[in-house]
């Protein structure tokens, strides 16, 4: 097609503003690679646009882009070699984010995790990625699957393809509580502290296990210590809004005047979100701050002179609760368990 | 109720093998019982994937056609497992052949079944065409030998074999056709560990090693050998490999095979699958057959058939019994499999092996035994090996497995385990030999030899190291030795011509730290009479199976540059564990500026040639000095620069005479690592011994400690002490760095000590020659 341009419009997109700005220039350069019949940059775009929506976005979009990404790629056989690492990577965050969403049905995820498998085989890569990704999804609804792929992710040989060290140990940290064994966990988690690791997720979610693992025993004082450590991670980061729910939880059962203040300044955040995984957590913090200020009859002054009573607090605490029982419900209906609707009381009692 | 997770939690818990198939066994049958069709199929595909990956693979034959009847009868299975069904099904194809109890007929059913549900499935047709390559291989029912690797050519899809086993196999093809630069082609990538995976590149040293064997070149396939043995030792799976090298050792080295052997056996008792039986008896047959001594005495489990419980064994009945097994299976294989094959394996003969040739392109050299004495003022008494046994188990540190005496009595016999590491120590008593002919390591009293002069005589052991890290094993000889003869005057290192203080050795002995590697070879110098050169030759190396290294182009005037430069490339190769073959580069050290000095050496009859009668080095003076006993000589190694490439791609040396004084200036020696780490432990393990020093003589003493900023940078800095107790070191720095300038006031943990070095007098004590400090 005349004028079609490629590196034209990629470098057009990346001058854009991340985000949705990003995301729409992105789609109109794959209708015009569309109309180009262009299947090479296609390809390029479509990976664009996912890895903004997962970035930068709520990560939605990139899950109903991507089964047009994999048709291109797999009617493209010759185009295997130049982008199967990039596919690949892809299929990881499109597997992590999938469990994000409850419109994504566990046939279609579990489809997905075949395909992925079956491309890393072809490709010669070690399985450890598929192995973390699935155990992560059985977490929430099959603890025995979970217990058979955490043993091949750990003993699956690490790759190219394969989490560095930071987010394995990670992940180590999260299954090893999972499983109970908290001397395991607090042994590779003080590797990462040692290391001083630093990636996207490190430390702060292997804070945010450390303090809900904390907060189930009811140690507050271990819990308090890891909200401190996990605190400055999270103010204002959208993708932090699962730890971001659990400090929420921390602080309605510690400072709840303090915990108000915290969910109030996130609450435009959590609004423009639409990750329904990312809200639930956030909005089960929310419902136990509204409920500690409803259960201890306490007021918040506000900023404009107005005062947030106890009955105020009551009745935003039974909307989150709705709120939070409809997600869950979505959740457990797709996942075939009772996991979400159980976690949402599970740090209250 | 059923309950999977629970029976996976308790397998989960148990070493692989039969304990974790014992209770996958369980959780079968409760799934059976509950009916739940999907942990049916899931419990029988981890108890196929333990037998093939952990076990012998038979409890797998056994158990995949379960697992293919449950799949066929619940087609719901088919979303999320049909993968998995043919990845088992493909590994159970792949052992099929090692059980001559099913028919070839049942085995080409089996591979068609496979074929056609890879068709039904989507899947191509590269996998069940590399199963028919593999099975005709393992059947000797070859194909045309241009057919083999074909299997390439079709579809690449999910189900097909790793990488690195795919490119294994290739290899194996290669070889088969005798296409040796094609298989070293392939194999690069495996042994460069580039491509590997659970059993890869261990089958492919394998092919190699069964190929090298065959075609008489023993001295690459010790080198393999060499390398795949530590990576295979105990693993039932692929016993076949551990064969192999049996195999090779049997011809080239009876002591080591015998140590492979004794180690191995159980595996070998233990397994079930024919084909991997019959490789480790032919090797065993091969082994005992070549042996030419009666007697034989080896630590052998009690379920051996032939067990002795006095660990002595006829060679011929060893040699009869693995005939017979070797011979049983092997006509069973070849009866279901229609040829002679395996039979003519077991008969065949291995090309000649010269034992006395001498090897002269590969590092390795023929171990020597490391022998160690003990100068006894007065011989121990009753020095028997049952007091002797009882000595050693009241101390603790080691168990005695087995002892005895020679006829004569003169020499005593033990195998002794420390850590779960076997020893064979000998020991016998010896008239001292004159101590002036050994180098003291550390300052040694005249008294001392004075005393040593009028002692009775002395204990020596002897001790191969084998294949045990070369200073675990000298560690462990100092440790034995002390133990028997705590009250020795002094203590002779008679392989590397050392002379050891007994406060040395004691402290040595007792220390968890093995000695540095200086101490695993000695520098031996000889100046020419007529002229200006030195000879330069380490002595002790061949004990670590390494050749002994010589430097030609030393003289009066260099030769302290050049005894650090090559102490600096033995340390070197000796903390690698190998050295590299003759004329391959190696890195020795880097320059200030980062420049590596790269060396080669040659075996002294090639390395003649670059010493001319006009500028002959040492050459002149060393044959006057050796005469006949050069021969014992000429596998030594002889360093060289290396100068780059030929046209034609030989490598290219220098003498070493090249160097300058101004080169010599430039060399960054250091510290090795593992140095360091050594005398960072001492510094710690001897800190009582610093501090008391310390308080004795506080004006020369100096500490060096870990450092770490803020910013996470690390450095060992020195300080001079002015304080020190058990918690804390106070100082002041002796030169500007890390922590601050030189003179600044300094406090660090005591935990953080990783040197020392106190003056007294003329003595000093450092972590090493901590002992020192215990004299008055």
């Amino acid at each position: 097609m005349q004028g079609f341009d490629p590196s034209a419009l990629r470098q057009a997109y990346f001058e854009t503003q991340e985000g949705e700005p990003r995301m729409r220039a992105i789609r109109s350069a794959i209708t015009q690679a569309e109309q180009a019949k262009d299947d090479y940059a296609r390809l390029i775009f479509h990976r664009d646009f996912i890895k903004e929506s997962v970035f930068s976005g709520d990560r939605y979009q990139a899950l109903i882009d991507f089964p047009q990404y994999l048709a291109i790629y797999d009617a493209n056989p010759e185009l295997h070699p130049q982008f199967r690492y990039h596919v690949l990577w892809t299929f990881k965050w499109i597997l992590q984010a999938a469990a994000e969403f409850p419109q994504i049905e566990k046939s279609q995820v579990l489809r997905w995790f075949s395909h992925f498998r079956s491309e890393l085989s072809k490709a010669g890569y070690s399985l450890k990625p598929f192995y973390n990704l699935r155990a992560a999804f059985y977490s929430y609804y099959d603890y025995a699957k979970f217990l058979l792929d955490y043993e091949d992710f750990q003993n699956a040989k690490a790759d190219e393809m394969s989490d560095g060290d930071p987010d394995t140990y990670d992940a180590i940290v999260q299954y090893e509580l999972l499983r109970g064994n908290d001397a395991a966990a607090l042994k590779t988690a003080n590797l990462i502290f040692e290391r001083n690791y630093r990636t996207d997720e490190v430390p702060a979610k292997t804070y945010s296990y450390l303090l809900r693992y904390a907060m189930l025993r009811h140690d507050m004082e271990t819990a308090a210590h890891y909200a401190e450590l996990l605190r400055p991670f999270c103010i204002r980061k959208r993708f932090r809004m699962t730890e971001l729910g659990l400090l929420l939880c921390f602080d309605a059962k510690t400072n709840p005047c303090a915990a108000y203040q915290l969910l109030s300044e996130h609450e435009e955040m959590r609004r423009s979100s639409r990750n329904p995984y990312l809200c639930f957590w956030f909005d089960r913090g929310a419902m136990m701050v509204y409920d500690a200020l409803a259960n201890r009859q306490i007021s918040v002054p506000l900023d404009n002179g107005q005062i947030f009573t106890p009955e105020d607090a009551a009745r935003l605490a039974e909307e989150t609760r709705t709120r939070c029982l409809e997600t869950a419900a979505l959740f457990d209906a797709r996942n075939g368990s009772d996991y979400f609707t159980t976690a949402l009381d599970e740090l209250s009692r | 109720m059923f309950h999977p997770e629970e029976f996976i939690q308790e397998y989960q818990q148990l070493a692989h093998g039969t304990p974790r198939l014992r209770v996958m066994k369980k959780a079968i049958a409760a799934a059976d019982e509950a009916k739940s069709a999907e942990w049916q199929f899931i419990f029988r595909h981890r108890y196929v994937h333990e037998s093939v990956f952990e076990g012998d693979d038979l409890d797998a034959l056994i158990v995949f056609p379960e697992m293919l009847a449950v799949y066929d009868k619940n087609p719901e299975l088919a979303e999320e497992h049909q993968r998995t069904l043919m990845w088992d099904f493909k590994n159970i194809l792949g052992n099929l052949p090692d059980f001559s109890q099913l028919p070839l007929a049942e085995i080409e059913k089996l591979l068609s079944e496979f074929e056609s549900r890879c068709k039904k499935y989507g899947y191509s047709m590269h996998t069940p065409r590399y199963i028919r390559e593999k099975i005709s291989v393992l059947t000797a029912n070859f194909l045309p030998l241009s057919e083999y690797g074909k299997f390439a050519e079709e579809p690449e899809d999910g189900l097909k074999d790793c990488t690195a086993c795919e490119a294994s196999f290739k290899v194996k093809c290669a070889l088969l056709r005798g296409d040796r630069a094609k298989a070293e082609k392939l194999s690069e990538p495996l042994f460069e560990r580039r491509v590997t995976c659970a059993e890869i590149p261990e089958e492919t040293y394998a092919h190699w090693i069964d190929y090298l064997r065959e075609h008489g070149d023993y001295g690459k396939a010790r080198q393999y050998a060499k390398i795949l043995y530590p990576m295979v030792q105990g693993r039932m799976e692929i016993l076949h490999t551990i064969a192999a090298i049996l195999r090779l050792y049997a011809v080239i080295d009876h002591h080591t095979a015998c140590n492979i052997f004794r180690r191995e056996l159980h595996l070998f008792l233990d397994c079930r699958n024919q084909w991997k039986r019959m490789l480790f008896a032919v090797g065993a047959y091969k082994l005992f057959s070549r042996m030419e001594q009666r007697e034989i005495v080896l630590l052998l489990p009690q379920s051996f058939p032939l067990f002795s419980s006095e660990s002595t064994y006829d060679t011929g009945a060893l040699r009869d019994y693995f005939y017979q097994e070797a011979l049983a299976i092997a006509k069973r294989l070849d009866n279901r499999n229609g040829n002679d094959y395996y039979t003519t394996l077991l008969a065949a003969e291995d090309p000649e092996y010269d034992e006395e040739a001498v090897d002269l392109v590969y590092g390795y050299a023929e171990q020597e035994v490391s022998a160690l004495a003990a100068v006894c003022k007065t011989l121990p008494e009753g020095l028997t090996p049952s007091a002797i046994a009882q000595l050693l188990e009241s101390d603790g540190r080691m168990h005695v497995e087995l002892m005895r005496a020679d006829p004569d009595g003169n020499i005593l016999h033990f195998q002794i385990t420390e850590d779960d590491q076997l020893f064979r120590i000998g020991m016998t008593v010896q008239p001292v030999c004159p101590i002036d002919e050994f180098r003291p390591v550390t300052p040694v009293a005249q008294s001392v030899s004075d005393a040593a002069a009028e002692a009775e005589g002395m204990i020596v052991c002897v001790m191969p190291f084998e294949e045990i890290q070369p200073d675990i094993a000298l560690h462990f000889q100092m440790k034995f030795i002390q133990l028997i003869c705590p009250d020795a005057v002094v203590y002779l290192d008679l392989t590397r011509r050392k002379l050891l203080d007994a406060r040395w050795m004691a402290m040595e002995a007792y220390s968890q730290v093995p000695p540095l590697v200086d101490y695993l070879y000695h520098l031996s110098l000889y100046g020419g009479q007529n002229d200006d050169s030195v000879w330069i030759t380490t002595v002790g190396l061949r004990c670590c199976s390494i050749r002994d290294i010589e430097i030609f182009d030393a003289t009066k005037e260099n030769f302290a540059r050049f005894c650090d430069f090559v102490c600096f490339a033995a340390e070197r190769i000796l903390l690698r564990g190998e050295m590299p073959d003759a004329g391959t580069p190696f890195t020795v050290l880097r320059k200030a500026d980062n420049t590596p000095v790269v060396c080669a050496w040659l075996p002294v009859s090639q390395a003649l040639a670059y010493y001319p009668e006009n500028d002959p080095g040492c050459t002149i003076s060393r044959q006057m000095m050796l005469g006949e006993d050069a021969d014992s000589f000429s596998g030594n190694a002889v360093l060289f620069l290396y100068d780059g490439e030929n046209a034609d791609g030989s490598t290219r040396l220098k003498r070493l005479s090249t160097l300058t004084e101004e080169d010599f200036q430039q060399f960054c020696y250091g510290q090795f690592i593992a140095t360091s780490r050594k005398i960072s432990a001492w510094a710690k393990e001897r800190y009582d011994i610093f501090l008391k020093c310390f308080e004795q003589h506080p004006e020369d003493a100096y500490a060096c400690i870990h450092f770490e900023n803020e910013e996470e940078d690390e450095a060992e800095i020195w300080v001079k002490v002015t304080a020190a107790d058990n918690n804390r070191i106070v100082g002041q720095l002796t030169d500007d760095c890390l922590a601050g300038q030189a003179g600044t006031e300094f406090t660090a943990p005591a935990e953080d000590i990783c040197d020392f070095s106190l003056r007294n007098q003329d003595i000093f004590v450092q972590p090493n020659t901590a002992y020192l400090g215990e004299i008055d």
